[in-house]
């Protein structure tokens, strides 16, 4: 069980302003007007609140410094801490000035003391009157007032005004604006992940020459939010915080499909999608009036988190971890909230009970949560199909086929009635005798003695032995021994459903008291999914299962058979999907059954597992001697189970047609033009002969259609409890749905239990995105700012909690999101806005007086300069060599990667990876097949998160790891060679092919100098392949992509040495 | 690091500079609270489960006892795995293997571990470690990260943050994989167990494989030899250099730097994988199998490179101990592959003056329950077993010859001394000079320790 830690303990921080400060004296430290949220709660939040904060549990001298109402009553000591006013008469300020280690508070223990510049804010705090104020991010943000400045040519929107009133008060001036085709460069790959192209970096120089600066910009930004490769980067991004990824994680780390909300997510930008909606479908789509599919798809957000399905586990443990791991994934990206730290008690810092944390669980935890399997992996229910249109076309094309065919023997039946008389007056004593059981569907004899199992009623169920064929004399004509590996297959054989009434019988001679399958056509990967017949300790049992055990029944005779004699087994069921309507008869005597497991069977039976004879699909083989299986699409009555038993079957027919036709009841009638449809009747047999290939065509599809993880209520409500200690085990008081405590009495919109009814995620994602939230808007344009100045206006961006970082400038903050709103949760109008921000135009460089008076770019008083993430790193080289194939979605794909490392780490050493052929190996890197134990490694040397939990904001480092990466991946010599093949194509002098190498790499023309270098390592290279024979070749072989033999290898090689040496400069792989 | 380091200093001063430069590279200031005993950590880590009764814990009333059921005055009820939970009998098997006595100090060891006896004064045996997971991931991801649930760092990258790096071209934090000899039906291994969790990703282990690249991606494409790499990579640094003083972002200056540390790790790396300048002596020392790449016994000979150079931490997974049927077969296969080479170590490092300061770690995630899995069986086997379980330490800080925390007469529940994974990563840290409580990264609004909020030192098996 994890706790947080919430540690009283901290390592003092190194920041970098205090370090600034340190140089100044004392008092110049301390600002003359002391602000509560900016100055004093931090330090109350680091250092006093973990004993004297909002934990009841925790609480020491019974005194709280949370509130002012409570920190100006006396504590334990009957002292006063805090009297506004009077410091001198604050008992707070006594005890953290005194130089009695017993007394001083923090204590010595908490290894955590504070500074002299800290006691010093909060003297003049208590001296100024000692208020208090609502932590900023807990208040609706209001629209704050434009500031005034200045400099008034420079701002070309609201956000610059912000920027720069900030500069101005600091003294700073903004930056020039950067070179227009460095705006282009950085923009192009902030919005869409991709360099610009040689082609739209021309038609952006074309669009300089003829209009305005500001209005090729704005061409250019829209043209950029228009494209899917927009739409890619901005999923790419939330790929990390909804903990995306292509396999369940933990032990097993089986594959898991997930790809089908991956796309949707693409889709939503692509379409535009209001934030808001984009929110709440993710959310609650499934619980939208008349839900489409793509809407349930969507909440595959919550389903994303790791799964275990390692042997041996407890799973209600698990469902609690799942719950949890939405609850931090939710509070984290939407509210910046940490949540998941009021799970074993309250929240030592923010405003969180351990009651919130558990009533906000209550909202996500009503969903089975139970581990299936499906055709390529597993995962826990519920799931849902999610066809391609090309795929729900053909199964449209298949329903419709299938109803003509059976109107046409429909048809064919109404007008059959002169033929069943004529060929009833043909028939011979020989036919009759030949005859069998009227709703005969499949008849084994098993009497083959060369592997193959025929069936006597349709060819399209032909089946084969598996294993050992030994052909005995068995009790009609010969049978087939079963000794443990053989069994029979067929593919098309015993396709019944839930609601059908079906049969089956078969002569058996058992030789062990194991459990022994006689028939079966099971999934038992797929919570046993479907039916079979089996000894169990000499008893027969019949199983009947959509999803076992929960929607599925199973009986058992009261008595045994005895070993190594024939008897005759007959199961009949009636449809109902109910235990009461199964018989079992043997040797055609009813037998008197229990009911062990009696649940409706409320789903399919159908699985695309096979018919076996002999044993389930993977376990409990028979042993014995198996005979003449027969399955009848009727529930046979006790007089037929009794004439099959007794060998009489054969004269069925003959006992029907002995009856004078006008003696007949209905459904002897029926049962005679039955026989003549099905076994006599060539138009009959044609049509149904069609009809029998339908369920294979819609099962090779169905396979086919991608199974997806999805939120979905349970009818009943599942309960939630208080969890003492976050351990699953230990249940506290029942709880109900609702947001955190604080939000109620912040916020009108909130849901609570109306009527008796609980609010619902639906609820939930209404509240989120009322327009008064006081942290969804922010939250949101908080990130994108991060994702174009590479740090949040909040630098924790995942934080906005009272231990997270402040705002640099809460107005602009607030005015981002109030516009944010307004626009009806326009998310490209605020990216918009900010890309054409001459903010967000400035120069990257950097001044030596900016890098001493604002060295972390806080003001923003230049462009922000850093390198691409581990996807963009790689998309530039595959995009600037031509290499990168543009498709939008579908299955993860395999590009290169060295052998041996899944094998390394998977149970059994048994997942192999296999890299793909063609596309696959240039697609964009988030298309990339993401195993969770052991994710693409050159993605997490690049600092991607491991995709196991929700991750907001990625770490930046630059080692030596990366420079291997950059130099020696098989990704980045291919790419420079493809490059260079380009180049050398497209020009003929070496200034002018190092130009165009430049233009597409970098965006910029070369300085000669430049040029002189690349040429200096070209003509090192072209010494060296000159002089060592076959090296060239060796070189250009590396990658799948071929060479092009129109280039002398040696020339070829030596131009894609020095052309990996510019793709592998920082200034290639950074955004300027 | 240095044309950074000059542009920032007048700027930020040295402690931000720390800071700065922390998340780049492999060269980092270390963060320790006091003088550590270890500079340098060897993890022997036993993936799957050894079992402590048939290894390290004696228990001769079992001889007695075998083939009865444990009593429910034993098992207290507490919660099994759904492995074995389904049982209606829980039959006791006395191991198959007896002990000896081994050292000065008379530990009693398995037979199987003959070498490992001879450096019996070297170690601490810990008889009394517990565990709370009872399943593989949790428990391996507990004690590799203090935490059962994905997301925390590994302790390796704590070490990393912590201690900084010593080796000019290698990581501090190695990770090396071998795979049993007992039977292949090894558990799984995580990325997270060496990951760097929410620490920058320069603290995350690095594999040193054993074949393909020994380092991912560390040799040049074929057709570039070691002289036309140099060519190209000055002129990198060149063009770089020029960027430099266009733009003046000192990440510039730091990938030169990086470019410069990789191409040296490109010939350091070979050299030092490269065994065949060992002699023959060595061979002996370590046994045969170490001339084998990927083997246990390799990668023992390895780590004694790797720690000569530098490096901090060093990881060893060794798989293969799962054993819930077989174990009397493959136990002993298990025992040889690790016994020699691992007790060489030690001897190597002790004759090399490097073992007082170098600490030493063998364990698994767990023990193995007394009672059989699926009962009484010849090739028995037995479940995971978290109420009780053995480690050793040895080297830098770590009292020799001693045995602490003892178990009942089943080798079930603790008696005395009980020492939680926690308490174990909290002696560790200590061991090398960090305090586990003040060693913290904020992360959304905490300040994590590898400790969560738990753990002791245990001061009874450190040296004074």
């Amino acid at each position: 069980m994890s706790h947080c830690i919430c540690s009283r303990f901290v390592r003092p921080a190194l920041s970098i302003v205090l370090i600034v400060i340190a140089s100044k004296g004392l008092d110049a430290q301390v600002p003359d007007r002391i602000s509560f949220n900016e100055h004093v709660r931090p330090i109350l939040s680091n250092h006093c609140w973990s004993c004297h904060g909002r934990d009841d549990h925790g609480r020491q001298g019974n005194l709280r410094l949370d509130r002012r109402d409570a920190a100006l009553l006396p504590g334990e000591s009957g002292k006063v801490a805090i009297v506004p006013g009077k410091p001198d008469a604050s008992h707070l300020v006594e005890r953290i000035l005194t130089h009695d280690a017993d007394q001083l508070m923090p204590p010595d223990s908490a290894k955590r003391p504070l500074t002299d510049v800290q006691k010093q804010i909060l003297q003049r705090w208590i001296e100024q009157g000692a208020e208090f104020s609502e932590h900023w991010a807990f208040v609706s943000p209001v629209r704050p007032e434009v500031p005034a400045v200045k400099t008034s040519d420079w701002a070309t929107s609201p956000i610059d005004h912000f920027i720069l009133h900030k500069l101005e008060a600091a003294g700073m001036k903004p930056s020039p604006q950067a070179s227009p085709m460095i705006w282009l460069r950085r923009v192009t790959l902030d919005l869409t992940g991709l360099p610009p192209t040689l082609d739209e970096q021309t038609e952006f120089q074309t669009l300089l020459k003829t209009v305005p600066l500001a209005e090729a910009k704005s061409t250019t930004v829209d043209r950029l939010l228009g494209s899917s490769a927009y739409a890619e980067k901005m999923a790419m991004h939330w790929l990390d915080v909804a903990r995306y990824a292509d396999t369940n994680g933990y032990n097993n780390d089986e594959v898991r499909t997930m790809w089908p909300w991956r796309d949707w997510v693409i889709r939503s930008f692509a379409e535009g999608m209001p934030y808001d909606q984009f929110i709440t479908e993710q959310l609650a789509g499934d619980l939208l009036p008349n839900a489409t599919l793509s809407q349930k798809v969507a909440t595959g957000f919550n389903r994303n988190h790791v799964l275990t399905t390692e042997g041996g586990i407890i799973e209600e443990e698990y469902h609690v971890e799942y719950v949890a791991d939405r609850i931090h994934t939710t509070s984290t990206v939407f509210l910046a909230l940490s949540l998941q730290c009021a799970r074993c008690h309250d929240h030592k810092y923010d405003p969180f009970s351990q009651r919130d944390y558990y009533q906000m669980a209550a909202f996500f935890n009503n969903v089975p949560d139970r581990i299936v399997s499906y055709s390529q992996g597993r995962m826990a229910e519920p799931l849902l199909k999610v066809p391609t249109a090309e795929q729900q076309a053909e199964l449209d094309r298949l329903n419709s086929r299938q109803s003509e065919l059976e109107n046409a023997i429909q048809e064919r039946r109404r007008m059959a009635d002169a033929d069943i008389a004529q060929w009833e007056a043909s028939l011979t004593e020989e036919d009759l005798q030949k005859s069998g059981v009227p709703g005969l569907a499949h008849h084994f004899t098993l009497d083959e003695t060369d592997g193959s199992a025929l069936e006597r009623v349709d060819a399209t169920a032909n089946g084969k032995v598996n294993g050992p064929v030994t052909s005995v004399p068995g009790r009609v004509g010969a049978a087939l021994k079963f000794d443990g590996q053989t069994y029979v297959e067929s593919d098309n054989a015993g396709r019944f459903e839930s609601d059908q009434a079906f049969s089956s019988s078969a002569w058996i001679q058992l030789t062990t008291s194991e459990a022994s399958t006689i028939l079966s056509r099971m999934d038992e990967g797929n919570a046993h999914r479907g039916y079979d017949v089996i000894m169990e300790g000499g008893k027969v049992a019949a199983h009947f299962v959509h999803h076992w055990p929960d929607k599925a029944f199973k009986v058992i005779t009261d008595q045994t058979i005895s070993q190594n004699e024939w008897h005759h087994i007959a199961v009949t069921y009636d449809g109902s999907r109910k235990a009461d309507g199964v018989r079992v008869y043997v040797d055609g005597q009813l037998q008197k059954l229990t009911i062990t497991t009696n649940n409706t069977l409320d789903g399919t039976l159908a699985t695309e597992k096979q018919f076996h004879i002999g044993r389930r699909n993977s376990s409990a083989p028979f042993r014995g001697l198996i005979d003449d299986v027969q399955l009848f699409r009727s529930a046979l009555s006790e007089d037929e189970v009794r004439k099959l038993a007794s060998g009489e079957s054969e004269g069925s027919l003959k006992a029907l047609a002995s009856i004078p036709r006008a003696d007949r009841t209905d459904v002897q009638k029926q049962q005679i033009a039955d026989y003549y449809l099905n076994f006599v009747d060539q138009k009959t047999r044609d049509l149904r002969k069609d009809l029998a290939e339908i369920p294979k065509k819609r099962s090779d599809i169905e396979v086919s259609i991608p199974v997806t993880m999805v939120m979905q209520e349970q009818p009943e409500r599942r309960a939630s409890y208080i969890l003492r200690r976050g351990q699953y085990d230990q249940r506290g008081d029942q709880v109900t749905a609702s947001i955190p405590a604080v939000f109620r009495e912040l916020s009108s919109t909130a849901p609570d239990a109306t009527n008796g009814q609980q609010p619902t995620r639906l609820d939930f994602a209404q509240w989120l995105t009322s327009p008064k939230h006081p942290l969804t808007a922010r939250v949101a344009v908080n990130r994108w700012w991060e994702m174009l100045f590479g740090m949040g206006i909040v630098e924790t961006s995942e934080d906005f909690g009272v231990q997270g970082a402040l705002p640099s400038h809460p107005e602009l903050l607030d005015w981002l999101a109030c516009e944010l709103v307004e626009s009806g949760w326009d998310t490209r109008k605020i990216l918009r806005e900010i890309v054409l921000s001459a903010t967000y135009g400035q120069s990257s460089h950097i001044s030596p007086e900016q890098l001493e008076l604002d060295p972390r770019n806080r003001l923003l008083g230049r462009g922000a300069r850093y390198r691409l993430s581990a996807e963009t790193v790689r998309d530039a080289a595959l995009a600037v060599s031509g290499l990168l194939k543009q498709k939008v979605g579908g299955p993860s794909v395999k590009p290169y990667q060295p052998e041996g490392l899944w094998e390394d780490v998977s149970v059994e050493r048994r997942d192999k990876y296999v890299p793909d052929d063609g596309d696959g190996l240039y697609r964009r890197s988030m298309y990339t097949f993401w195993k969770r134990t052991c994710p693409p490694p050159t993605m997490a040397t690049f600092d991607a998160p491991d995709r196991e939990t929700c991750v907001v904001r990625r770490a930046r480092t630059n080692t030596p790891l990366q420079a291997l990466i950059l130099m020696n991946d098989p990704t980045y010599i291919e790419a420079s060679r493809k490059l260079t093949e380009h180049v050398l194509l497209a020009e003929k002098d070496d200034a002018a092919r190092w130009a165009r190498a430049f233009r597409i790499v970098v965006a910029r023309e070369p300085e000669a100098d430049e040029i002189a270098a690349l040429q200096s390592v070209k003509a090192a290279a072209n010494d060296h392949f000159q002089k060592t024979p076959g090296a060239a070749t060796e070189l250009l072989k590396v990658g799948r992509a071929p060479a092009d033999a129109s280039i002398p290898a040696e020339e070829l090689a030596s131009w894609s040495a020095a052309m990996s040496v510019l793709m592998n400069l920082d200034e290639a792989i950074s955004r300027e | 690091m240095l044309a950074r380091r000059s542009i920032l200093k007048s700027a930020v001063g040295t402690a931000a500079l720390a800071s700065l430069l922390q998340r780049d590279g492999f060269a980092s200031t270390g963060l320790t609270h006091f003088a550590p005993k270890a500079k340098r950590v060897v993890y022997l880590f036993q993936s799957g489960g050894p079992s402590h009764l048939e290894l390290f814990d004696e228990k001769p009333e079992l001889k007695k006892l075998h083939g009865t059921e444990l009593p429910d005055s034993i098992r207290q009820g507490q919660r099994l795995t759904g492995m074995t939970s389904g049982q209606s009998s829980f039959p006791v098997i006395a191991p198959k293997f007896g002990f000896q006595t081994f050292g000065d100090c008379g530990m009693r060891l398995s037979e199987l571990l003959p070498h490992t006896g001879k450096v019996a004064d070297e170690i601490c045996l810990i008889r009394s470690m517990h565990t709370e997971a009872i399943n593989h991931d949790p428990a391996i991801t507990l004690i590799q990260t203090g935490s059962q649930q994905p997301g925390r760092p590994s302790l390796g990258a704590w070490a990393s943050y912590g201690l900084g790096s010593e080796a000019e071209d290698l990581p501090a934090f190695l990770v090396l994989i071998s795979h049993g000899s007992g039977r292949d039906a090894n558990q799984g291994l995580l990325e997270r167990l060496w990951g760097s969790g929410f620490l920058p990703s320069s603290h995350q282990g690095v594999k040193l494989r054993s074949s393909g690249d020994p380092v991912l991606y560390l040799t040049d494409p074929p057709g570039i030899t070691r002289d036309l790499r140099r060519h190209m990579l000055d002129g990198m640094a060149q063009l770089n250099r020029r960027q430099l003083q266009t733009s003046g972002d000192p990440e510039i200056a730091t990938r030169i730097t990086q470019y410069e540390m990789a191409y040296r790790m490109q010939a350091s790396v070979p050299d030092l994988i490269d065994l065949a300048k060992e002699p023959e002596s060595t061979f002996q020392m370590y046994g045969e199998e170490a001339k084998k790449p990927g083997t246990f016994a390799s990668n023992c000979l390895l780590t004694r490179r790797l720690l000569e150079k530098g490096v901090r931490f060093v990881q060893l997974f060794h798989r293969g101990w799962d054993q819930h049927g077989g174990l009397p077969t493959n136990i002993p296969k298990q025992c040889h592959d690790v016994d020699q080479p691992q007790a060489a170590l030690i001897q190597d490092l002790k004759q090399r003056g490097m073992l007082e300061d170098t600490l030493i770690i063998w364990g698994g995630e767990f023990g193995r329950t007394v009672y059989g899995q699926g009962g009484l069986q010849a090739d028995y086997g037995r479940d995971h077993h978290g109420r009780c379980f053995s480690m050793w330490m040895a080297g830098g800080g770590i009292k020799g010859g001693t045995v602490y925390g003892q178990t009942d007469d089943y080798g079930y529940n603790i008696l005395q001394n009980p020492m939680h994974i926690h308490d174990l990563n909290a002696t560790i840290l200590h061991c090398i000079g960090m305090d586990h409580e003040r060693l913290t990264f904020r992360y959304q609004g905490r300040d994590y320790r590898l400790t969560d909020i738990h753990g002791n030192v245990v001061q009874d098996l450190l040296a004074s």
